[in-house]
């Protein structure tokens, strides 16, 4: 593979890139889906938050709003306690029994809606009810106080000597009954001021009170004295000691409804003030708080989100691409290495295969083509080859044969010795030449040409050397003869030469120079070998036979008339002389 | 009203638990056991719940065999019930400043200290009013002052044959601080009752509700703090609880105050919420707030304590068979184990030796010794109130009872400063 091509940034994807696409495209798809899912869920999250601290706000308000009346209420509540306590409004008292018993049960309500924290719920309920208790004792005792103070004093009265009916104007005269009528007007002053006492918690009612007893001790002092002359039905059952007990004791009773109504009820009126405004300016700070936390939670929403948003745009961004990349990468690099295939490369698809997947399938299948494209194209190769071999050995035997029968041909008409014409091919040389001088009206004569005395050679120096003559006589004769001559061995030791184009003159010269040129070698038998020669010229109409016949007449009269020598047949001569000049 | 009690639910719980097993009782059909009940004598003791306290009961019950039947309430409720009607009970429980109200009131009658077997062993400070003679006497109605019915009926130091109340607990109150809000003071030295008009504690402060008690605690601040002096803060003159209710509306208009509290939890609850600085503190209201997790020292202050006198008192109506029950629970009062007990809520009892061979060493060492805890200690609830290492602020009991500033009093100006209180809590 090219390094060019972007393998390294699918090989940079690790083991995903051995996922199969199917799972890399599911991957993508789920990252999308995740993406869209996440900031989905975060604004349900956010809006479903947001809601929720509204929520959270509401119920703060009415939080705020039920300690704040709660705050109010224990004020009412407090007035509506004193108007009871210094005026005996029964309805305020109505007022305060009722309204405890509705913030008890409103409290009870609260908390069974959790509407307030528990602890200052708590320590509301125990200062109401403490309220209530002190309250309804100061109540009780009010009451109780009041009849057993008149009842108290009544007894006293009943038991202290009757009131004198008698005018002022009689009294006057009568120290006793002035004294017995002093007595009951303080007993009923002292009575008024405790009542008085009771009204106001004024304690300079007791002071008063107590300066009435001392005023009251010096006229039974007086009536004593007076008592002393004259009997009294009364002072058996009539003490100054009965009076005081009385008297101190509902002063201690007044004195602790006092401090019931002076102290403890208004304490626990003020506590309870106190906890519903301590708990509504948490509250108040618990709502500035939410709204502080609503708006920054909103503020922070939207820094989430966008975060998010971007950071998963930057997740997935790199997925998709990643995705893309390892899909289209592959499948270019594919398409580079088909085209490259196609130009003839070799290259390995494998090694570029670097992932398993679907597309790493498609790079096997393409190196499973290659491979037998690589194949084919080797077996083209080999056939191509072989035809070259083919015709390269078509081509040699084909010049083996042309070879071959060109020696047949050249052993057909060769005489093997003597590397010359044999008889058969000196027959269809001589029928070609005759027959083109005939058609040509061309001159044409032959030589017959025999050893002399051969027969003497052979049976003295052995047929070995027979042959030996015979080879270098051809020989001799060829190299004396023109191009255009035509040699053949007749038979035995007769030679045959065609001359074309050659008419007698021209032949004897030839056969002359023959002639000589045998003479003169040597044949190393120590002895001259010659050669006699018939001569005979094509005349008109003569035929093969007769002009080898003419010729032989011609051989015959030559060896007749002495052996080596040149002779002319008649026809030949005569025809010759005619022609010759 | 100042109390020691329970929320009104689990008072609430508690007497439908009570309801309850009488029902049950009655309904499974065995009126035998409330009858069996019924033959013992009942004995009827009104008080508060620093000494109204259900183990208690329930050991004397067991100690003695006989019925008890504790109606506990705040000071002020008692004090009313007392006085409105004697029939409704046969022992009041509180304390020496109510004993002027209730003799007053003619509720209760005297008792006849020969039919208290240890009261030899009832040590100077209720006879004498001091436990030593070199100590300093404190102000106001030191407990001797109340203790002896004199011929003319009145209440008095001199011996008689007839004593008011039966001496039992008692103790010497300051204030309670959280060391955490106020650098932790040196006991007799810089620890004052000034702090509690601090302006520095500018509505974190509080004071018990009780006039008879509070007015002593800020008076003693006003005088630390040269507010104001008082010729005998034991017996103030109107003039003087004037002004000291005139400095105290000026205090309370400028919100110095958070508060006012009732009961010992309340005042604990105070300190636990963190509303609270500085208060007035009774011994377990500190027990409490310290076993809660908050830190609180109950002060040494140099001015000298504000004392009490606990004080067992008869009712005017309760004869015979009756009456002899409740000696005998008075009796069992001075028999040690009560003491023993109430140690751990830091109270003294007035035979201490007789406590002392019931209470582990440590404890005694402790609470009466003025020594280092070697051990935990647990109080009354059980809880540990005292880590190893510490020791009582302000010392043994005889070095605490020889700083008497003041005795908790009613004095002749009482209607006077209830009425001011009035305003003073309202304001």
């Amino acid at each position: 593979m090219n390094s060019s091509l972007p393998e390294v940034g699918v090989k940079r994807s690790g083991f995903l890139s051995h996922l199969p696409l199917r799972i890399r495209l599911a991957i993508a798809s789920f990252t999308s889906a995740f993406a869209v899912l996440t900031l989905v869920s975060m604004s349900y999250v956010a809006i479903n938050f947001s809601s929720r601290q509204s929520e959270e706000l509401q119920v703060a308000g009415a939080k705020l709003n039920f300690v704040s009346d709660l705050a109010l209420a224990s004020r009412d509540l407090q007035l509506a306690a004193t108007r009871y306590v210094y005026l005996g409004h029964e309805s305020a008292r109505a007022y305060v029994v009722k309204d405890i018993d509705r913030w008890l049960k409103e409290i009870s309500k609260c908390r069974d809606r959790n509407c307030l924290n528990q602890a200052p719920l708590d320590d509301i309920e125990i200062h109401l009810q403490a309220f209530l208790d002190a309250f309804t004792l100061a109540a009780t005792s009010r009451n109780e106080i009041a009849s057993s103070l008149i009842s108290d004093f009544a007894d006293v009265r009943a038991a202290a000597p009757p009131h004198s009916n008698a005018t002022t104007d009689n009294i006057g005269n009568d120290p006793l009954a002035r004294q017995i009528n002093s007595i009951n007007d303080h007993i009923s002053t002292i009575e008024a001021t405790l009542l008085a006492y009771f009204a106001s918690s004024d304690p300079q009612k007791i002071s008063d009170a107590e300066a009435h007893l001392t005023e009251l001790k010096s006229h039974l002092a007086s009536m004593s004295n007076i008592m002393g002359t004259i009997q009294s039905p009364t002072n058996t059952r009539f003490s100054i000691a009965r009076v005081e007990n009385t008297l101190f004791t509902n002063i201690q009773r007044i004195r602790s409804y006092a401090y019931l109504v002076n102290v403890i009820v208004p304490s626990e009126a003020r506590e309870l003030e106190y906890l519903a405004s301590s708990a509504a300016t948490e509250v108040r700070g618990e709502i500035a708080a939410l709204q502080t936390s609503l708006q920054r939670n909103r503020r922070n929403f939207y820094v989430w989100e966008f975060s998010v948003t971007v950071l998963i745009l930057l997740l997935s961004v790199p997925v998709f691409l990643w995705t893309l990349s390892s899909v289209t990468s592959p499948l270019k690099n594919l398409a580079a290495i088909f085209r490259r295939l196609a130009a003839g490369s070799e290259e390995s698809v494998v090694d570029a295969a670097v992932t398993k997947d679907e597309i790493g399938d498609l790079f096997n299948a393409a190196e499973a083509f290659r491979r037998e494209n690589i194949r084919e194209r080797e077996l083209l190769a080999d056939y191509r080859e072989l035809s070259r071999t083919l015709e390269a050995k078509v081509t040699q035997r084909t010049r083996e044969l042309e070879a071959k029968n060109e020696e047949l041909d050249h052993l057909a008409s060769v005489d093997k010795l003597t590397d010359t014409f044999n008889r058969r091919a000196l027959d269809k040389a001589l029928l070609a030449e005759l027959e083109r001088a005939d058609r040509y009206q061309r001159p044409l004569s032959i030589l017959l040409m025999d050893i002399d005395l051969f027969k003497q050679v052979n049976d003295e120096y052995g047929h070995l050397t027979g042959d030996k003559v015979l080879v270098t006589l051809s020989q001799t004769i060829r190299e004396n003869l023109r191009a255009s001559d035509i040699l053949g061995r007749w038979g035995g030791e007769e030679f045959l030469v065609i001359c074309p184009e050659t008419d007698l003159e021209q032949a004897r010269n030839v056969a002359e120079k023959v002639r000589q040129a045998i003479e003169g070698t040597d044949f190393e038998l120590g002895k001259t070998i010659t050669i006699s020669i018939g001569l005979s010229v094509l005349i008109e109409g003569t035929s093969a036979e007769s002009l080898v016949a003419e010729a032989d007449k011609a051989l015959y009269q030559a060896k007749s008339q002495g052996r080596n020598r040149v002779c002319t047949t008649p026809i030949a001569a005569s025809s010759g002389t005619e022609k010759s000049p | 009203m100042v109390t020691n009690n329970d929320s009104p639910q689990s008072r609430r719980r508690k007497l439908l638990k009570q309801a309850g097993t009488l029902f049950a009782a009655s309904s499974l059909g065995f009126p035998a056991i409330i009858s069996a009940r019924d033959a013992k004598p009942t004995v009827r003791v009104l008080g508060t719940h620093v000494t109204l306290q259900e183990p208690i009961r329930l050991r004397a019950e067991q100690d003695l065999g006989i019925n008890l039947e504790f109606q506990a309430g705040g000071s002020a409720e008692v004090l009313f019930k007392a006085s409105m009607d004697p029939r409704s009970f046969d022992l009041y429980e509180q304390w020496s400043n109510s004993m002027r109200v209730l003799w007053q009131s003619r509720a209760i009658k005297s008792i006849n200290p020969r039919r208290i077997e240890h009261w030899d062993e009832i040590n100077p400070l209720s006879k004498t009013g001091r436990l030593s003679p070199q100590d300093k006497m404190g102000a106001g109605d030191a407990p001797h002052l109340l203790l002896y019915v004199q011929a003319d009926g009145s209440l008095g130091s001199t011996p008689t044959t007839e004593v008011s109340y039966l001496p039992y607990v008692h103790n010497a109150d300051s204030l309670g601080y959280n060391p955490d809000r106020i650098p932790e003071g040196e006991p007799y030295k810089t620890e004052s009752w000034g702090w509690l008009l601090d302006p520095r504690h500018q509505g974190r402060v509080a004071i018990v509700n009780a006039p008879s008690i509070g007015v002593f605690d800020l008076a003693l601040a006003a005088q630390a703090r040269g507010l104001m002096a008082f010729d005998d803060i034991g017996n103030m003159s109107r003039g003087e609880v004037n002004q000291l209710f005139d400095i105290l509306m000026r205090f309370k208009a400028d919100g110095h105050f958070r508060g006012f509290w009732n009961s010992v939890p309340h005042s604990a609850k105070f300190m636990t919420r963190g509303d609270v600085d500085v208060q007035s503190m009774f011994s377990p209201g500190v027990s409490m707030v310290r076993s809660a997790g908050t830190p609180c020292l109950y002060a040494a202050p140099k001015e000298g304590y504000r004392a009490w006198q606990g004080v067992m008192c008869l009712s005017r109506e309760t004869r015979g068979e009756q009456e002899d029950a409740a000696y005998q629970y008075m009796n069992w009062w001075l028999s040690g184990w009560p003491g023993a007990f109430i140690s751990r809520q830091g109270y003294y009892i007035s035979n201490p030796s007789r406590s002392q061979s019931l209470m582990p060493e440590d404890d005694w060492n402790y609470w009466y010794q003025g020594q280092a805890a070697r051990t935990p200690l647990r109080g009354p609830d059980g809880n540990v109130t005292v880590h190893p290492g510490e020791t009582r602020r302000g010392g043994s009991y005889t070095q605490r009872f020889s700083n008497i500033a003041v005795w908790n009093t009613v004095m002749p100006t009482f209607d006077l400063t209830v009425q001011r209180w009035n305003e003073f809590v309202i304001a």
